[in-house]
């Protein structure tokens, strides 16, 4: 009964060969370091459907950012779970990229013919560090202003570009609503969609040229 | 042993026990917080203050209003309660809404309208109630909406919701 509506499926719409495909591979010798990509995957998945339910409730305007969060804390049932979910999650993102990062690294996993899983994945923590300073600034309290006022002077120090670099994140010369407004707006859209097309690139090249090993002595 | 079980159907039958325990973990958590306030039922029993019971006419409804203040999300927005009170006696009193059974405009008591008794007007579709609110004219469908009253204190109360 299940083998045939496998078939039903498979036939019209391919998902179980795709599944099939996708989930059953021959793999090397691992390591348990090797769990370090899916746990960041899997990190990353709770921290997108984290975000979506906390923006149901948050207003990215100074007079009701810090209103909105302190209601969602506060008052919405487990709201503080949520949110300390999204909060943990991220700095547990960034521990958990750079640990793979050096997981790989270390078993020699960026090489030939992986360049580009590796050049993806740079991309990925960039990435990361991005969602991570924009997202900072959102709860609009002091902390996240003054850490994001620093932030922007450290910017502003970039050769060349750096005050016009500024300017164009907090959208003026200082941080403001407006500004507050494009960091959540990228926060929300701009770095999420690019993290989750890179995260497809990433995939489906560890798909094409399978996991790689923990290296032997003479291989 | 059961040979039934390989390696490969039980660690898939344990991966699936335990993604669908992770996505309960969750997913029940993400429901409440979606319904948010709704479910919660409200701390207020909804009786507003609206007049001194000395203040009412007798024989004549006299409009009473109050402002109430109603926790939305995050908002706090106040709202106006407003009532015609009604009473023979000063002790004893009813609380009809003006608000019209139409279309929801507000009625206005005026003078000499049923049958030269005072009666509810409403200037949206010529709605008209005699003074106890019962329908006289118009496309109105139903009598005005009666509400609970409560008189502690020489103050007169109303429930609206």
């Amino acid at each position: 009964m299940a083998g045939r509506l496998e078939e039903w499926v498979d036939e019209r719409l391919g998902w179980p060969s795709a599944i099939r495909s996708a989930l059953l591979q021959r793999v090397p010798r691992l390591s348990w370091g090797h769990v370090l990509g899916s746990a960041t995957l899997v990190t990353l998945i709770i921290l997108i459907l984290t975000g979506v339910l906390l923006s149901f409730s948050y207003v990215p305007s100074p007079d009701e950012a810090h209103t909105t969060v302190e209601y969602i804390t506060q008052e919405l049932p487990f709201g503080a779970f949520i949110r300390n979910l999204h909060h943990f999650g991220a700095s547990a993102l960034v521990v958990l990229s750079i640990a793979h990062l050096i997981r790989v690294i270390v078993h020699g996993a960026h090489k030939y013919p992986r360049e580009f899983t590796w050049f993806t994945g740079v991309v990925l923590l960039l990435l990361v560090f991005a969602a991570g300073f924009t997202g900072s600034l959102l709860p609009w309290d002091q902390n996240a202003f003054w850490a994001t006022a620093v932030r922007m002077r450290v910017i502003e120090v970039t050769p060349g570009i750096g005050d016009r670099l500024a300017g164009v994140l907090m959208g003026g010369e200082e941080l403001s609503a407006v500004s507050l407004v494009r960091f959540f707006i990228a926060h929300v859209w701009v770095v999420p969609s690019l993290i989750v097309t890179v995260v497809v690139m990433h995939l489906r090249l560890v798909h094409k040229h399978g996991i790689s090993g923990v290296p032997r002595r003479g291989e | 042993m059961n040979p039934d079980v390989t390696r490969r159907s039980f660690l898939s039958g344990a991966i699936a026990g335990i993604a669908g325990v992770v996505a309960t973990l969750l997913g029940l958590p993400a429901a409440r917080f979606l319904m948010g306030r709704a479910a919660a039922t409200s701390n207020t029993d909804g009786w507003v203050r609206v007049a001194a019971a000395d203040s009412v006419v007798p024989g004549r409804p006299t409009l009473v209003t109050a402002t109430v203040e109603k926790q939305q999300g995050w908002v706090a927005a106040q709202t106006q309660v407003a009532a015609y009170l009604k009473t023979e006696d000063g002790a004893h009193f009813e609380a009809l809404s003006n608000v019209c059974t139409h279309l929801g405009c507000r009625v206005t008591l005026q003078d000499g309208l049923v049958g030269g008794n005072p009666g509810f007007f409403c200037p949206c579709h010529d709605g008209l109630f005699d003074i106890d609110g019962a329908v006289v004219s118009g496309p109105v469908p139903a009598p005005l909406e009666r509400f609970e009253v409560m008189v502690e204190k020489g103050d007169v109360f109303v429930r609206t919701i």
